[in-house]
């Protein structure tokens, strides 16, 4: 399949949720030609709709960007690139006032100012909280860009990108779901906001479209990945029952300020020290719980407030957020009172595409936002770091993108063996007759051994086992064949997501081979203590010759951290 | 047409006996003119929404088009559905065993291809989803 149509832009973003359109509005403001390519619906897919709606910005008298950096960094283990994270904190508050302009709600507290709250970690109260979550962000952000001059493309998933004989990245080959064909967009800059990979792992709070795509595109051109291993496990998200499962509840609201409630095993036992550990070391304490033989049923634990000293009517007063409603009046499951079924999960991926403070890959012209980039805060991260990061980097790599495309007079005509890429991925799927019968027993496969081999546990052993594993799935991957393209092909567009999660599970293994010490979200049994000495770095993977490059990285740091702490 | 289709579910302590009866519709816009019905009986032996049936029913047949994404909020609308004759959120609407159920592309939007609706163009004049 060749592309039938084309067309051509100053910013290509790719991706639709918060960083996405963020990027999308900055480049339009700027003055670009914009077009914003997603592979659904904004609004209605991507992973900003599951957030739960906080975001870090020091706006509270008791709060500084020092003691914002300061949290961000102690937080990351050494990790955070402290270029970035200075960045992230001096724009932080700016960003969440353009979401106000936008027309995104923020909670405010009776005298009219905004509510925030104090997450573990944090020195002083620091998450604004939108009103409607991340839906009603991404909301906001929409109707901003359908009143801005940036063309969107909805359905439209991105098989490869284009790159010109200089190697700079000059565009995408998308494939148009609704109409089932190929369309080359050529683009003077392109921004990759396409989120992370957690639907590899079986238990996730992020829906199916969390594929990591970005990342395997960027991988294929020559760009730089670092940090692939430390993917973030939220401590509490629901396993069971189904109609439930993959959302999540707060460990955070167990706190005695908020529900005072506890993580217990299936005997009713305590789990979690109080005051409450971050995220790593509560998700950790919970799975050696279950790996001790205490869990439910279900492989988890109970997440109960329902013996709260604070009584019924204070604890239900509190969980009135999304989730919350909708479990007690959509499915009849009532947290505050029951208790819930739970386990960690995979809910952020803190590694990804390497940028600069301008949001620059290692690829001339392609520009990259969190989550999709990967070393902003390190091997761990604060609540509310997600979405503020999304709204910086976007707006900075919106703004970048739309220089480069200023100094750029024309599009350089991209490689033919560029194209050809695109071509050849789609072509091979398509077989007149077949049908792809195997496509969801290889994908949950994929999750199994992802889960089992790179999930909360780790070991040399099992990295090394889990290649002949990968190997096998690729195979059977290979080998997939589906119907001749039409409308909505969604079982192509699965195929070639389970081929970049495939390449990516490999990526992800590698970095978690080479990094041999527990720091963070990685955890490995056979190293099981954090070593500065040799490991105070990033790990990065980036394409050569033969087999992936490996290798350590040194953490960028800056004057402002004063006390060199880690 | 009625698929008689196996399917682990996530408990399977042998007692899942009950079933749910489907009837789903089915469109393919270059070779149907107007859609067609397809009936499937899976196992079911707890309550579940009609998210988690659409789930299943793509697993055991990817070429069944859906949309897949959801908030797990029961917010974001990506669910949109027509049950038994009523627009309603997939995410948000149960099903029992032993239930008969119709499925449908949700009315409010211009149909793509089986369950799946262009939310950029909504049609006039039609009822409001729940």
């Amino acid at each position: 399949m060749t592309s039938s149509d084309h067309l051509e832009t100053d910013v290509l973003v790719i991706g639709g949720g918060a960083a996405g359109v963020r990027a999308a509005l900055a480049a339009a403001e700027a003055g670009a030609a914009v077009t914003l390519a997603s592979k659904a619906p904004i609004a209605r897919s991507g992973i900003t709709i599951t957030a739960g709606g906080g975001i870090q910005a020091p706006f509270h008298p008791d709060d500084s960007e020092q003691a914002f950096f300061d949290d961000v960094v102690r937080y990351g283990y050494g990790l955070a690139d402290e270029t970035l994270v200075e960045v992230m904190v001096e724009n932080a508050c700016d960003r969440v006032l353009d979401l106000e302009q936008y027309g995104v709600e923020f909670r405010k507290k009776d005298d009219g100012t905004r509510l925030q709250f104090q997450m573990p970690g944090q020195s002083a109260p620091r998450n604004v909280r939108l009103a409607a979550e991340g839906v009603g962000l991404m909301g906001g952000l929409r109707r901003a860009l359908l009143r801005s001059s940036a063309t969107v493309i909805e359905d439209f998933y991105t098989v490869e990108l284009l790159q010109a004989n200089d190697d700079s990245i000059v565009g995408a080959s998308c494939f148009d779901v609704r109409r089932g064909v190929l369309v080359e967009i050529k683009a003077k800059a392109v921004v990759l906001a396409t989120g992370g990979c957690q639907a590899m792992w079986s238990i996730t709070d992020c829906p199916a479209d969390a594929t990591g795509d970005g990342l395997t595109l960027a991988y294929r051109c020559g760009a730089e990945l670092v940090d692939l291993e430390m993917i973030l496990f939220y401590p509490s998200v629901v396993i069971h029952p189904p109609s439930a499962r993959g959302s999540f509840v707060h460990y955070e609201w167990l706190e005695e300020w908020a529900c005072d409630g506890e993580i217990r095993d299936s005997k009713g036992a305590p789990v979690l020290p109080k005051p409450l550990p971050v995220r790593d070391v509560a998700m950790r304490t919970m799975w050696e719980a279950v790996e001790e033989g205490r869990g439910t049923s279900h492989g988890g634990l109970w997440w109960d407030v329902s013996q709260s000293p604070k009584g019924h009517d204070a604890v239900n007063a509190f969980l009135q957020g999304q989730q919350y409603r909708y479990m007690r009046d959509r499915l009849g499951i009532n947290p505050t009172t029951e208790m819930i079924e739970v386990a960690p999960g995979a809910h952020y991926q803190l590694g990804g595409i390497r940028i600069n403070e301008r949001a620059e890959t290692s690829a001339p012209g392609l520009y990259a936002v969190p989550e999709a980039a990967g070393n902003v805060e390190g091997a761990n991260r604060l609540s509310g770091s997600a979405l503020a990061a999304t709204q910086v980097f976007g707006t900075i790599a919106g703004h970048e993108a739309s220089k480069r495309a200023r100094r750029i007079k024309r599009v350089s005509e991209p490689l033919a063996a560029s194209r050809q890429r695109a071509t050849d991925r789609i072509e091979r799927r398509l077989e007149s007759g077949t049908v792809p019968q195997e496509l969801p027993q290889l994908r949950e496969a994929l999750q199994k051994a992802v889960s089992r081999f790179i999930g909360v546990k780790r070991s040399g052993d099992g990295l090394r086992n889990f290649q002949a594993e990968l190997d096998g799935l690729s195979d059977r991957c290979r080998i997939l064949r589906t119907s001749p393209a039409g409308s909505f092909h969604q079982s192509l567009v699965e195929m070639l997501e389970l081929e970049n999660m495939l390449d990516l599970a490999e990526l992800i293994r590698r970095s978690a081979l080479l990094r041999q010490e527990s720091r963070g979200h990685h955890y490995r049994a056979d190293f099981p203590n954090r070593d500065d000495d040799t490991w105070r770095c990033h790990t990065l993977v980036a394409p050569s010759a033969d087999e992936p490059r490996c290798e350590r990285l040194p953490v960028r740091r800056v004057s402002r951290n004063k006390v060199g702490q880690q | 047409m009625v698929h008689r289709e196996s399917l682990r579910t996530e408990d399977t302590d042998g007692s899942a006996n009950e079933r749910i009866t489907i009837h789903l519709s089915r469109f393919d816009p270059s070779t149907d003119t107007q859609p067609r019905v397809e009936t499937i009986e899976l196992p079911l032996d707890e309550p579940v929404s009609v998210m988690v049936l659409l789930q299943r029913l793509h697993a055991i047949d990817p070429q069944r088009a859906c949309r897949t994404s959801m908030c797990f909020k029961g917010a974001c609308g990506a669910c949109l559905i027509r049950v038994d004759g009523k627009n309603v959120l997939g995410c948000s609407t149960i099903v029992d065993p032993g239930e008969t159920i119709t499925l449908e592309p949700h009315s409010g939007f211009e149909h793509i291809r089986d369950l799946v609706v262009d939310f950029s163009r909504p049609r006039s004049s039609v009822e409001e989803a729940e």
